[in-house]
């Protein structure tokens, strides 16, 4: 990290935070402490930081806030109200589903040729789970939404983190592989008999275009999705076809949400 | 999940988030209102409180990015002053460094929630900084904040 790189990621540093230092804040720290010639502009930032922070320091919740947030958790749906049900995220689910179905079918036949850096390595991981059965797996009952915790208990990884929408997945049993001595938790998932594999993206370069978008590919009689957030690289994968991926990654509830 | 669950350092932390990025306390308390209106039952489906969280400072930014901004005729008391002119900043800096003044986040899931890179979102947060110190100063007195 040169110098003004460190300046950037200074922008980061947030004092009293309830939250550890980022290593690349700290780092940054370091090295502008380190330069006098930027000493004056860390303590400016600093100090306008604390201004704000004081400024933001009266700024609370008022109470009125919390009643009506209990108030509108108490609130009984109304009976016969059918537009306040027709517009429940489920009900839109079952409406739009097969247009999503069809939709996403369209979309991953568009995309068949799709292709980004790190494929090869998404590929050897997938490979792990054609060529080796379960006995390497070590029993969970958990839900998935648990295991970025249990792994950080575990193995010390931090942020490996499952993506919201398989928060609810159990997790029967997990496996941590080392490929090119970087850590890949693979975990084995229900309903669904599908495996999650949770990764760095730096580590193995992977890198797309749309953060946060599917990238679907197929070995054999096995399909992955895989998907990038931040340095978060997050596979799942299963039995079956591209048609297979879509239709799965349709009934996710952000999928449905749109 | 039973948002009336989430502790008060978080609910402080998700109001001053909202203040900051709507300008104005009483919009915050309103869009808090309608931002759990919207996410409805599926928050309900999302049993980490962090998750939740998430769900819901996403909502509140689509909501921030969809309204249409009011200019300010009244002078502003410091945090009101304050709140005006962190309203009027640019995605993604606005939301990366209202979360990170709130303290909702660690830095590295702030750029995973808005699905760029640290990179990016550490320059998203230095120049969200530097334009937020062009329009307010602490130090000095606080006229209305006119639209850009």
């Amino acid at each position: 990290m040169n110098a003004k790189a460190a300046q950037i990621f200074l922008a980061a540093r947030r004092e009293n935070s309830r939250w550890p230092v980022d290593p690349r804040v700290e780092k940054a720290i370091k090295i502008v402490e380190s330069k006098p010639e930027l000493a004056s502009y860390s303590a400016k930032w600093q100090q306008f930081d604390h201004a704000v922070l004081a400024a933001l320091e009266p700024v609370t919740a008022p109470e009125s806030l919390q009643t009506a947030i209990a108030t509108l958790q108490a609130l009984p749906p109304q009976k016969g109200d059918w537009k306040r049900y027709a517009f429940q995220p489920a009900i839109l689910g079952v409406i739009f589903g097969v247009l999503l179905i069809c939709g996403f079918g369209v979309y991953f036949w568009m995309n068949r040729a799709d292709s980004f850096p790190g494929l090869d390595a998404a590929q050897e991981m997938l490979s792990v789970a054609q060529n080796a059965d379960n006995s390497g797996l070590e029993p969970v009952d958990k839900s998935a939404g648990e295991m970025g915790d249990w792994l950080f208990l575990k193995y010390g990884l931090e942020n490996f983190m499952i993506p919201v929408d398989f928060a609810n997945f159990k997790a029967v049993g997990c496996r941590l592989l080392k490929q090119d001595g970087h850590p890949v938790a693979l975990i084995a998932a229900e309903p669904g008999d599908v495996l999650f594999y949770v990764f760095r993206a730096g580590d193995f370069g992977v890198t797309v275009k749309t953060p946060g978008q599917w990238h679907v590919f197929v070995q054999d009689d096995w399909v992955a999705a895989l998907r990038v957030d931040g340095d978060n690289g997050f596979m799942v994968a299963k039995q079956g076809d591209e048609d297979a991926m879509a239709a799965f990654l349709a009934k996710l509830p952000s999928a449905q949400a749109k | 999940m039973q948002t009336t669950d989430l502790s008060t350092e978080t609910l402080n932390g998700l109001y001053r988030f909202a203040t900051l990025l709507f300008g104005r306390r009483e919009s915050a308390t309103e869009a808090i209102l309608s931002a759990l209106r919207q996410c409805g039952t599926q928050l309900e489906q999302i049993r980490r409180e962090k998750h939740s969280l998430a769900f819901l400072v996403r909502t509140l930014r689509d909501l921030r990015i969809k309204m249409v901004e009011e200019p300010s005729t009244t002078p502003l008391e410091p945090t009101e002053a304050l709140a005006a002119a962190f309203s009027q900043l640019v995605e993604p800096g606005r939301t990366a460094l209202a979360l990170l003044y709130a303290d909702l986040f660690p830095f590295a899931e702030i750029a995973s929630l808005l699905h760029i890179s640290v990179d990016e979102v550490a320059e998203a947060l230095d120049g969200a900084r530097h334009a937020l110190a062009a329009k307010w100063n602490p130090g000095e007195p606080t006229p209305p904040i006119s639209q850009p």
